[in-house]
């Protein structure tokens, strides 16, 4: 069984936002809301300033707190470790929004929750996420974690990475490469 | 079965709830004013219900709660209700549980109070969920026995139907199954599970520090008992005040001053566990605890804490309780009407600061700490704002207008109150 995840290199990422408008093109997502953003924050004091940038979007964590909040299964692990919203099951009780400690729930103005599912309808049929496929510079890469052959697998092997609020124990699958070459 | 509920439900016990609106020519200054009070109270409730008709159809639009901010003055208001129904069932089981028969003339009006405020309390989250009956139905088809929301619903329901099936034997007056049965001691420790999961429902958001602790679910059972025995007050002092009844005034003194006594300890608990709770948060550890600690302390929340929760909550109460006119009826339920008013701001602010700052991170490089609580979404001062709506406002007032009218007419339809003076 395959367990999907991520990769962000921060090294590549310009913040062009074509992640932003592919995935709201193909997940046919409401105006105001977003299920991946891009982060851009200046860091230091002048001159020595540095910018880091960032897309952001569902961490998909192997120990997710919106899957064991979720009073009725609409939040769920999919096959692959991939962490969806059944909308037919959502009663729109939020509690989810209240769980996951990465805000990137938004509630959908039909009332269920919606957040970002790695295009898991596109990844059935042996296609990338949206965003990963948009890209320009290449810095989104999706793949099986688990796989020595992907090219996340060979990634986490030989880059620095880090993951989010790593103290919140949810072992999240998007990890943003922090620098070039190996360790 | 039929001759039972002819006997809790008789027709006269019907007849008389229109002269409950009724202000006849004769009648005395305060039953007048108690009837026009009740006018007003039903349309209050109505317009809570056309509120509550708005908010179903159309969802959260109408709501004041965003994505970042999801739980909102109905939540608020749930909490309230549904904790207050704990309580009352608590202090109520000193009586008919504990055998204390100071507290005996009041257990079943308390089991019924506690039965509207559940239904209430239900109904006002019936409001907020976008598919309540979704909600119930896939609770029992595809449970998540991890979910506090699940336990917290499921107990809940339980608990309604037991305390329905108590409050019918009580009223039959068929003791050998109310007592005997055992069913009010099973209703005593039931009544703890239900709240106590409400309190995990908080105490669980790992994400949320100012709710995350094994605290919570505790406090939230003291914080029942303040409810239970501040309204068991002014269900004691408005049943005799309207009844002009001496002997019934006076026999009801013990139960008023045992009550009083009983807020005040309750009170005294909830302030220690507050205390901790400031004194812990101001320590900090974890993102965002001292910040929402300091919120409530400096911060905006400032005046909600401090006047409502502090100063009218607790401070004025616990000087009457604590007295010289401790025992006088009218102090007792101006003590209780303050109490109650700072337990629903407290409500408010509880809901409100667990979701103040946002959780994005904005910054954060390996080896560098990550921060947590920038100025976002153009809001200068750091929190995200909430303001409930006009619809939520109104579903609130509604509720507790349609609570306070279902249990003086339930109670005048089903002759609690005469039941009561034989007490």
């Amino acid at each position: 069984m395959a367990r999907y995840g991520m990769t962000v290199d921060q090294t590549l990422c310009v913040t062009c936002n074509a992640c932003v408008i592919a995935c709201k093109n193909e997940n046919a997502v409401p105006a105001g809301a977003a299920r991946c953003w891009t982060v851009q924050s200046e860091r230091g004091v002048f001159p020595l300033l540095s910018v880091e940038t960032r897309s952001e979007r569902c961490n998909h964590c192997d120990n997710a707190p919106c899957v064991s909040a979720c009073p009725t299964g609409a939040s769920h692990y999919e096959a692959g470790g991939i962490v969806v919203v059944s909308k037919e099951r959502c009663v729109g009780c939020k509690v989810c929004v209240i769980a996951c400690p990465y805000e990137v729930r938004y509630v959908h103005p039909e009332g269920h929750v919606d957040k970002c599912s790695f295009c898991a309808h596109r990844v059935t049929q042996g296609k990338q996420p949206a965003c990963v496929g948009v890209c320009p510079t290449g810095a989104l890469s999706f793949g099986d974690l688990d796989d020595p052959r992907s090219k996340v697998h060979r990634q986490l092997q030989s880059r620095q990475f880090m993951v989010l609020k790593p103290e919140e124990d949810t072992r999240p699958k998007l990890f943003f490469l922090t620098s070039r070459g190996t360790p | 079965m039929n001759l039972h509920l002819d006997l809790v439900l008789d027709r006269r016990g019907l007849a008389t709830l229109p002269r409950l609106f009724q202000v006849a020519a004769n009648e005395p200054a305060h039953r007048a004013l108690g009837k026009r009070l009740l006018w007003a109270l039903l349309a209050v409730a109505l317009l809570g219900g056309g509120a509550a008709l708005v908010a179903m159809a159309r969802g959260h639009h109408v709501m004041g709660t965003t994505s970042e901010v999801p739980w909102g003055i109905l939540i608020a208001t749930y909490v309230f209700l549904v904790v207050s129904s704990t309580g009352l069932g608590l202090v109520s089981s000193l009586g008919h549980v504990f055998g204390f028969k100071l507290f005996e003339p009041i257990a079943t009006r308390a089991m019924f109070l506690s039965l509207v405020t559940l239904v209430v309390g239900f109904s006002v989250i019936a409001t907020e969920l976008e598919r309540p009956i979704l909600l119930a139905k896939l609770a029992l088809l595809s449970p998540n026995p991890a979910s506090p929301i699940w336990w917290m619903g499921t107990l809940y329901g339980v608990y309604l139907v037991i305390i329905a099936a108590e409050l019918y034997f009580l009223l039959i007056g068929d003791h050998r199954k109310s007592r005997i049965g055992g069913l009010v001691t099973v209703v005593a420790a039931l009544s703890i599970h239900p709240t106590s999961n409400l309190g995990a429902v908080f105490g669980l958001s790992h994400a949320r520090p100012y709710w995350n602790g094994p605290l919570l679910p505790i406090a939230f059972i003291a914080s029942a008992l303040v409810c239970g025995a501040a309204l068991l007050i002014l269900v004691v002092y408005f049943g005799d005040y309207f009844k002009k009844d001496k002997q019934l005034r006076e026999g009801n003194a013990p139960l008023l001053e045992a009550l009083g006594k009983l807020l005040a300890l309750f009170i005294g608990i909830t302030v220690l566990i507050g205390t901790w709770r400031i004194i812990t948060g101001l320590n900090g550890g974890h993102y965002h605890l001292k910040e929402v600690t300091l919120a409530l302390l400096t911060g905006p929340l400032f005046f909600s804490f401090w006047f409502f929760e502090v100063f009218v909550g607790t401070a004025l109460p616990l000087t009457v309780l604590l007295g010289r006119k401790a025992r006088s009826p009218r102090h007792l339920a101006l003590a209780a009407g303050l109490t109650l008013l700072g337990v629903f701001v407290s409500r408010l602010n509880f809901v409100y600061a667990g979701q103040m700052f946002s959780l994005k991170p904005v910054a954060g490089r390996l080896g560098e700490s990550m921060e947590y609580a920038p100025p976002f979404k153009g809001n200068v001062a750091g929190f995200l704002p909430y303001t409930p709506s006009l619809v939520e406002a109104l579903v609130v007032a509604g509720a507790l207008a349609a609570a306070v009218l279902l249990f003086v007419g339930g109670s005048k339809a089903l002759k609690l109150v005469k039941e009561n003076s034989h007490g």
